[in-house]
């Protein structure tokens, strides 16, 4: 692959990588600073990444080891990581808005309160489409605790979310 | 349940063979819990889609995109629109990455000065002298034994024209604009003593695939690419 063609392909992942690192770190700064390191160790070694697999995959494997090594210490301040602007003027909004907005806190708060690995195990399965033999790679986990984090991380969402409809 | 709810996860999320879905399929259908179930998973999974749908909508920081596109280019290349996209910058993070480009641009532009196939214009490097001849005259489909060598012409998105050429002191990218031919990836040519500039190796297919990235459509075929001789390359 041409490097041009690799860093267009790396420009269109990049909403989704700045997602997962929110995911990772739950807190907006930190996660744009995983960003810029995965960017910068993905342009680094794109060569050894092998064409016949997903880029995502790959870029999302480098950015979560890179996380890991910075030592997850590092966050402990567990901010919630919907956006800012959430928490304005919900006085202003319809019902329909105010409920719509206390459920899209309800699924920041049921997020935050897994622990991380089922947390991103959730994130990669169930929002980023990953199968499970790719989300178990760039875990760096064997497929048995993937989907036994993946059960009990749903668990907890479904019984978190049930109890708040 | 008669099912486990790894199975159920499993069947929700698609992971299971025929065999195996069926069997859930059929507890579910004897059983409403493992039916509910099944729906429950269905929703949280919608819920958390919907609710994350939003975030890879957000724009990124244009200094991300910036540095990707510029470290895009391998060490002997350098984009002259990252090069005014430089210019207009200021300072970002990316300053490191932004020094190194320099440092080849420079070394490249005192080899390409020697030899004068290329002028400074207003918005970068023009072809000059046998260059500019050369890409407003020859045709990739007739030049034997020309000393440089057109290995196609193509239309970038806007619709400029432009042809990559290879020959001794330059290889590269070339769009036509008002102010002539102007250079869009430059690279040091096949030497001389190399030879036969048909056997030059790598670096041609780099500069292929480079125009590969930027062509909107085919290559022009050899009527397409005379007619467009005649049009004076619009």
């Amino acid at each position: 692959m041409h490097p041009a063609v690799f860093g267009e392909e790396l420009v269109t992942l990049l909403p989704r990588m700045r997602r997962f690192a929110r995911s990772l770190t739950r807190d907006a700064t930190d996660a744009d600073d995983l960003c810029q390191m995965t960017i910068e160790r993905a342009l680094k070694s794109w060569q050894q990444w092998q064409g016949g697999s997903r880029l995502d995959a790959w870029v999302f494997r480098i950015m979560r080891n890179i996380w890991i090594d910075e030592g997850r210490a590092r966050t402990r301040r567990k901010q919630t990581f919907a956006p800012e602007a959430d928490g304005d003027a919900v006085g202003d909004r319809g019902d329909a808005a105010i409920e719509a907005h206390a459920e899209r806190g309800n699924v920041d708060r049921a997020m935050a309160r897994l622990p991380a690995d089922q947390r991103e195990a959730v994130m990669l399965v169930l929002v980023e489409g990953f199968a499970y033999k790719e989300a178990a790679e760039i875990l760096g986990c064997p497929m048995g605790t993937l989907t036994s984090r993946l059960v009990r991380g749903r668990e907890a969402l479904l019984r978190e979310l049930g109890e708040a409809r | 349940m008669t099912v486990t709810a790894e199975q159920i996860a499993a069947f929700v999320d698609d992971e299971l063979d025929a065999t195996a879905r069926a069997q859930v399929a059929e507890a579910a259908l004897r059983d409403p819990a493992i039916a509910a179930r099944i729906a429950a998973e269905r929703d949280l999974r919608e819920t958390l889609r919907a609710h994350f749908a939003p975030m890879a909508d957000l724009p990124v920081p244009q200094d991300w995109v910036d540095t990707i596109r510029q470290a895009r280019a391998d060490p002997v290349v350098t984009s002259l629109d990252a090069m005014r996209a430089r210019r207009s910058w200021g300072r970002g993070w990316a300053g490191a990455a932004m020094a190194a480009s320099l440092v080849i641009g420079v070394g490249i532009g005192a080899q390409l000065h020697r030899d004068g196939p290329l002028v400074a214009g207003p918005g970068g490097l023009i072809a000059a002298g046998d260059l500019a001849r050369t890409l407003d005259r020859q045709l990739a489909s007739a030049q034997d034994g020309a000393p440089i060598r057109i290995l196609g012409t193509f239309r970038r998105q806007g619709g400029d024209l432009c042809r990559v050429f290879a020959g001794a002191v330059a290889s590269g990218i070339a769009c036509h604009g008002h102010a002539g031919w102007q250079m869009e990836q430059v690279r040091p040519g096949v030497a001389p003593e190399r030879g036969a500039y048909a056997q030059a190796g790598s670096g041609e297919g780099d500069l292929m695939a480079a125009a590969q990235a930027m062509a909107t459509g085919d290559p022009l075929d050899a009527d397409h690419e005379r007619t467009a001789r005649e049009h004076g390359w619009q």
